[in-house]
Formats: structure tokens, sequence, C-alpha cells
């Protein structure tokens, strides 16, 4: 009777755990649209706005600096600012306790608010970043500047938002060095430049006289390394950013180009041509240690380090068409990592390690694409008449590249700008330049 | 027919609520941490009487960083789909469900 009466209590156990068993549910799509955030003008008073328009010649540098952190939001794709006219809520009201219902009302998911001042000659910012469907502050920053880094404190909150919303580090404190051209096809004149990453604040820094071609930042320093003309050779040259100093790179015997950083700033690797053979070689920025890297028949360039130092990829003709090759950074272990139909160039290792952005030649028409660092998963994210030489943003998550357009037979109609892309291949965006422009490079984060 | 669970089209409809609601962080690069585990107790109505983070150890661990970031944006789809549009029936069958947001594939390399 005992064992029967078990026997029920144990099959109404099974039969009760059953019926409420906890059911589970794999949520494996989402929307992949941009993020909804309102950026809130930051709120200046009336005194400080006073003292702005003295300093700065802007009388509401807070809505300024708002602008310029939407836009970067903005050319990224992965947020949407909403229009400022949907706004239910004032400026100052809002940096000190949103009303996460107005905010939630216009669709809002995020928002940015803050508060700006300009006293003694410094700017001090304030500002928040809220979450308004949990209805909480998710990050809080203040720091001071000189007021004339109004910009560059845009460029630092959208980089700080930008890192606590996609859990990698932004890329908009960051400047891009490039070519800027001037002048029919067949007379340019080319110019280092540098600006902001969003297009402002160009300088150029060399005259036009010479040629210059790709400029290349060094990751860890305010040092550019480029190739110039020194007694009608091309040669690799180094420029200090700060000082103006330039100097050529080493002496060799004959014509060096591609230059390009290894990631701790120390070496410059780049190619060397003599006798009709060019070969990868480095030299040490402190002891000007020269080391041959390719010894080989055909042409290696293009030559581009690993972020942890250990590999270097580059494009070599040894296989009878230019492919893009991988070795070991001593120059051992080369392994040819291209295998699709056309020619393969410029390729560049991405700052997170993962991929291998190149130029891809293929039935007359160029293509930027990436690939995983053994060639597999290759890419192709735009496709034009002419195209090439991808940078990436210091997060690896955008390439920035120029693309010509086609002349008529005077040389009338070309044009040279600079495009980016992310690495969906949705988000294609023209950079604005104050002219032609070719060959840009994108510096590290200025801020850390 | 096993009473215990949601019969298919009222899990998809569950599921088709919450893929509208969920901003997924596309700017996250691809690792195998990109799922976040949630707990849900619902009141009758399908307005959410209790929202637990089960891996929320995590949220505030140094270096992940990017788990949190996912986590963050599961919990404003939730929030953003609350009140869910729940079965009209059998209500001690989903008042406590476990949501896995997984964004592997859409974040897949």
């Amino acid at each position: 009777m005992i064992r029967i009466i078990n026997l029920f209590f144990i099959i109404s156990f099974l039969f009760s755990a059953k019926a409420y068993s906890l059911i589970e549910i794999d949520i494996t799509r989402g929307n992949l649209d941009p993020l909804p955030i309102a950026v809130s003008p930051l709120f200046q008073d009336d005194n400080s706005k006073r003292n702005s328009i003295n300093e700065l010649k802007i009388e509401n540098v807070g809505s300024e600096i708002s602008l310029v952190v939407e836009n970067n939001l903005k050319i990224s794709g992965l947020f949407n600012p909403l229009s400022k006219e949907a706004f239910l809520q004032k400026p100052d009201i809002a940096h000190l306790k949103p009303r996460f219902e107005d905010w939630a009302l216009i669709k809002a998911q995020a928002l940015i608010t803050g508060k700006v001042t300009i006293e003694d000659k410094k700017l001090k910012v304030e500002f928040r970043l809220w979450d308004i469907l949990a209805g909480r502050e998710m990050m809080a920053l203040a720091f001071t500047t000189v007021p004339s880094n109004w910009r560059r404190v845009g460029h630092i909150i959208s980089d700080k938002v930008y890192e606590r919303l996609t859990g990698e580090k932004g890329y908009f404190d960051t400047r891009i060095i490039y070519v800027s051209e001037e002048g029919p096809k067949t007379a340019r004149v080319k110019k280092l430049a540098i600006m902001d990453q969003d297009g402002f604040n160009t300088k150029y820094l060399t005259l036009g006289n010479e040629l210059v071609l790709t400029p290349r930042f060094n990751p860890t320093s305010q040092m550019v390394t480029y190739l110039s003309y020194f007694k009608n050779l091309p040669r690799v040259y180094l420029l200090d950013i700060e000082t103006g100093t330039q100097e050529v790179v080493g002496d060799f015997p004959g014509m060096t180009f591609a230059p390009r950083f290894s990631p701790d700033g120390k070496k410059i690797i780049m190619s060397f041509a003599k006798d009709g053979n060019s070969d990868i070689y480095t030299m040490d920025l402190e002891n000007r240690i020269v080391e041959r890297i390719t010894n080989h028949p055909s042409i290696d360039t293009s030559p581009s380090y690993s972020p942890d130092n250990r590999f270097i990829t580059f494009n070599s003709d040894r296989s009878g068409f230019q492919q893009i090759y991988v070795m070991k950074s001593d120059g051992s272990n080369v392994k040819r990592i291209s295998f699709g139909k056309g020619l393969y160039g410029t390729p560049v290792w991405s700052p997170r390690g993962d991929l291998i952005a190149f130029t891809k030649l293929h039935k007359g028409k160029f293509y930027i694409g990436v690939m995983r660092t053994d060639g597999s998963g290759e890419r192709l994210l735009t496709e034009n008449y002419y195209q090439e030489a991808p940078s990436w943003s210091p997060n690896g998550r955008v390439l920035i590249f120029y693309r010509e357009t086609k002349s008529n037979d005077k040389g009338e109609g070309f044009s040279a700008k600079l495009w980016s892309i992310d690495l969906t291949g949705y988000n294609e965006r023209q950079v604005q330049t104050e002219t032609d422009a070719s060959d840009p490079s994108w510096s590290s984060l200025l801020s850390n | 027919m096993d009473y215990s669970k949601l019969t298919l089209s009222e899990e998809d409809a569950l599921k088709a609520q919450i893929f509208t609601c969920w901003s997924v962080p596309i700017g996250l690069p691809f690792s195998e941490d990109l799922l976040v585990r949630v707990k849900l107790q619902l009141k009758p109505d399908g307005s959410i009487e209790n929202l637990e983070m089960l891996d929320h150890v995590k949220m505030n661990t140094p270096g992940k960083e990017k788990f949190r970031t996912l986590a963050d944006s599961v919990r404003r789809a939730i929030q953003l789909c609350n009140p869910l549009k729940v079965p009209t029936s059998g209500y001690e069958r989903w008042k406590n469900m476990i949501l896995n947001f997984d964004a592997r594939d859409m974040l897949g390399g």
C-alpha cells in the first residue's frame, strides 16, 4: 500500500513539473535600424554666451558642440539622431533631470544632455548619457580645456557615447592625412594635407613644389611617413607634424616607396627597388638599422604589419599575377592568401587584427574589400570605376579610401574624392575635403 | 499535446514582437559572448512583473563591456515591448519564461 501511495506522489510530481516547466524562447533576430538618439543642445547660460562670443565669435558654443556630436553619430550609421524640432524638454531642465516619458514619446532610446561654461578663458563641459527606456543615467563626465578646442570636445563626447552604446572604441577624435590635389589631370599640384575626420580644420603641410604620395600616420606619435622626390628619385620621408621637421629615411641607392609604420611606431616598413626588382625592408627609427625582409625576384610591395607586430601582409606578383601574401615579421613562412579572380593589392591589416582590407581589380572594375587573415571570407564592400588605398579607422570598423572619376579625352571631368564605408558595406559616404583628395590615412585616437 | 509549452504560433507571435523591439548594437564585433539570457515573470495582462538578467555578474565585470552593451540593448528591448501581447489563455504556462537573446548569427564574422 505504501509503495502505491509513493508511486502516486511521484507520478503527480512529474505531471505537475511538466505542466509548469519554464519555457525558453530563442531570440535570434532583431531590429538592425540605427539606434534613435536625442542630442539635446548643451546648455549655456547668458554670461557664458557673452564669453563665448568674445572668445570664439560663436554665440552658442553648446549648440555647436551638440551639432558636432550629432553629425558624428549620424555618419557612423549606427545611430539615428532625432530632429531637435521634436524635443519637448528644454536643454537646461533636461540636463538636470530628463522627463523620460517626454523623450520616450518621440521614440528616443538614448539621450545626451550637457552644460557648457566659458570662464577665465577655460571651456568647462559636463555631459550625461541617459537610457530613456530604463529611466537611468548611463554615463556622466566633465572636463576642462581651452575654448578653441570646442570641436574636439564634440568628438570626445561622441567617442564616449559611441563606446558606451556599442561596446567598442570610437573613432571621432581622429585626423585624416591625405594628398590634396588641384589643377588639370596632366599638371596636378599635390600637397600633404591634414584635417579632422569630419573634414574640418584642414591644414596644408607641404607647399606643392614636389610630388607627394602615400602619407601614413605613426600610430603612436605625431609623425607621418610619405613618399616624395629627392634628386629626382622617389624616396620615403619622415615628417613631424608638430614641428614641421622632415627628413629622408635611410640612405638607399635607389627608389624607396610604399612606407608604413609598425604598430609600435618604432620601425618603418617599405619597398626598396633596385635593378627592376623590389623587396621589402624595415628601418629601425632609433638605431637606423635596415633589415631586408623579402628576397625574391618579383615585385614585393605595400607591406602592412599585423597589430601585434608578429606578421606582415604585402602584395607580390611572384605567382605571375599580383596577389596578397602573409608572412612572419622576420620574412619567413610566406603564404599566399588571395585566390579569387582578378588582381589584389594594397593590403592593410585591421587594427582589430581580424581582417585584411585590400583593393581588387577584376574585369576593369576596382573593388574595396576585406578578407580574414588566412584569406577566407572575402567580402567586396564597394565597386567603382577607379578606387583604391583603403585605410582603417582606429577601431577597425570603417575604411577610408579614394575614388577617381573618368575624364574625357581632354582630361576634363576628372576628380578624386575621399570616401568611407563601414564593414556592413551599406554605410558609404563621401568625406568632405576642401580640394580633390587621394591617398588617405587615418590616425589613432588623439585622446585615449 | 504538451500543455506545458507554448504552441508554435504562440511562440512565433511572441518572437515577432520582440524582434521589432530589439535594436541590436550592430557595431559589436563577433564573439561567443553575444548571448544574453533573461528570466521574465509576467502578469496575466503580459506586463512585466520581474526581470532578471541571468548573467548579471558579467555586466559589471571589467573586460566585459561588450556584453554589458548587448545586455543593455536587451533590457531596452524588453522595456520597449512591455506589455507583451501574450496568449489569452494558459497563464500558468507562460507566466515565467527565459528569453535567450542570441546575436551571434546577426553579427557573425
